[in-house]
């Protein structure tokens, strides 16, 4: 298969190099919090997971309105590979989300607005690839997994007002987020470098998609003879 | 034909069809009712228990209960092929779509005079008749904001194999502030709303159901363009 | 205060930072694999 972008390999690699610089200083150069002390390093990894976890959606959704205008295979393959990534770093962000949570206030889980938030979405999200697994006709599959992605995007404000609505009803939770400047590099630095890793990820799993299709067109014979029927899945 | 008649043509066959073959919607009802009797099981006979969560409990029997509705509401088309003669006449999509969405919306309405009467006696709750109208009309908008993504992803996923859990697990997710704003404003109601806070949740209510009503409907004929 | 409140702060950042590394390294191997067995079966 030949290489579907060259550059790709390159950004990774940056991605990579600036995650450990990013995380080196924010793990060990970086002043530690006032209240927190040093639990509060998390927020080097989990920021940059969430802002980058929610830009990925932001591209799926728009590739989503893409591949429903074109109907071409790459934008499909686009808003799939966006929406998996985002997945990843949405799955990542929760488990840090968790840890943080253990750490300042002793549960696992609190009804934090954001991270509940994120588990809707991780749901949501899921969901729109679970669909795909269930649908054999290409072009359908890609039709119906930008609707989804779609109507799952939309959500996310609504879901996002809602919780938060639910939530100031109850306790008032305050998060300690003072940044201080010695912050800012770390954060900075390693928001840069997951968004390098993310779109090296997405470059690779966006031609590992097309490839998938492909094979499809080729390998199916008998769908040929049934063009006759005027409707299968 | 126009496209509210196109779509009113499309309800009133729904109906004629339910009407005929009652069995569908009296076993929906039965489905919601055992589901309430299973919720106070889950939490015992406490009786202080049940009815602060009694909002909850018969909101969530309504979800359950519409999700039944909404994937049958493609299955009758999809068994008599008539989905494709529903194509090749000149029925608009859009129309098939508003005119599905708005049967879909009274199924579910004619669920919430039966299991809420059930869920007041369960849960020993009181409420007055304007309570009560008050939450009929709550239901009316949740209902419509049920229907809208769901006869979207019904017609999606009415040829699917596993159309029973594609169904749920796409849309439960996505209807989280429908469930919210009518699990709130219905214990708002059955336990005393003393901040007023029914109507903001209603309003959300009904934002829910015109944004997804709009949306869906622009997205459904591209859903079944290559046929269902 | 100035230590932190919380004990064994560093055990949940480590805990953290390794889950991390491990989920990223895991979903970016499964890549690079499917992608060598591609380029295999291609060549």
């Amino acid at each position: 298969m030949t290489r579907q972008f060259k550059w790709d390999s390159g950004v990774g690699l940056l991605g990579l190099l600036l995650l450990f610089v990013g995380s080196y200083i924010g793990l060990f150069v970086a002043p530690s919090e006032r209240y927190m002390g040093e639990v509060q390093r998390i927020m080097y990894v989990h920021v940059p997971c969430a802002w980058n976890a929610m830009l990925l959606y932001t591209l799926a959704f728009i590739f989503a309105i893409v591949s429903l205008w074109t109907h071409r295979p790459k934008w499909d393959a686009a808003t799939t590979a966006a929406a998996e990534v985002g997945l990843v770093l949405n799955a990542l962000l929760l488990v840090q989300g968790s840890i943080w949570a253990r750490a300042t206030w002793g549960v696992w889980w609190d009804w934090d607005v954001r991270l509940t938030t994120s588990l809707i979405m991780l749901l949501l999200f899921a969901g729109v690839l679970a669909l795909r697994s269930f649908v054999q006709d290409a072009g359908k599959r890609a039709t119906w997994t930008a609707i989804a992605t779609i109507v799952a995007f939309v959500d996310v404000p609504l879901v996002y007002f809602c919780v938060r609505w639910w939530r100031s009803l109850h306790q008032v939770q305050s998060s300690p987020e003072t940044v201080s400047s010695g912050m800012i590099l770390p954060l900075r630095v390693n928001s840069f470098a997951v968004l390098f890793l993310a779109i090296w990820m997405v470059a690779m799993r966006a031609g590992l998609e097309l490839h998938r299709r492909k094979k499809g067109l080729v390998a199916e014979p008998e769908k040929i003879e049934s063009q006759g029927e005027t409707s299968h899945v | 034909m126009s496209l509210l008649s196109q779509a009113m043509t499309v309800v009133r066959k729904d109906l004629l069809l339910e009407w005929r073959g009652k069995g569908r919607l009296i076993s929906v009802l039965l489905f919601g009712v055992v589901t309430l009797l299973l919720f106070s099981f889950a939490v015992g006979p406490d009786s202080t228990l049940l009815r602060a969560a009694a909002g909850g409990f018969l909101v969530l029997a309504l979800l359950l209960s519409s999700t039944l509705g909404l994937s049958e509401s493609f299955r009758v088309e999809q068994e008599q092929r008539a989905i494709e003669g529903l194509l090749l006449l000149p029925v608009d999509p859009i129309a098939l779509y508003y005119g599905k969405t708005l049967s879909n919306t009274l199924f579910l309405m004619l669920l919430a005079p039966v299991l809420t009467p059930v869920a007041l006696i369960l849960y020993s709750v009181q409420v007055d008749l304007e309570g009560l109208a008050v939450l009929l009309g709550l239901w009316t908008l949740a209902a419509a904001g049920l229907s809208a993504p769901g006869t979207l992803y019904a017609a999606m996923t009415s040829r699917l194999q596993s159309q029973d859990v594609l169904l749920p697990l796409l849309l439960f997710p996505l209807v989280i502030p429908v469930l919210m704003g009518a699990v709130k404003s219905t214990t708002l109601i059955l336990t005393g709303d003393p901040m007023s806070q029914v109507g903001s949740w209603a309003t959300l209510l009904a934002s829910f159901a015109i944004i997804y009503w709009s949306l869906c409907g622009l997205l459904f004929p591209h859903a079944i363009e290559e046929g269902i | 205060m100035s230590e932190g409140v919380i004990a064994g702060g560093w055990n949940y950042v480590i805990a953290a930072y390794s889950v991390t590394s491990a989920g990223l390294a895991v979903y970016a191997w499964s890549l690079i694999a499917r992608r060598r067995s591609i380029d295999r079966d291609e060549s």
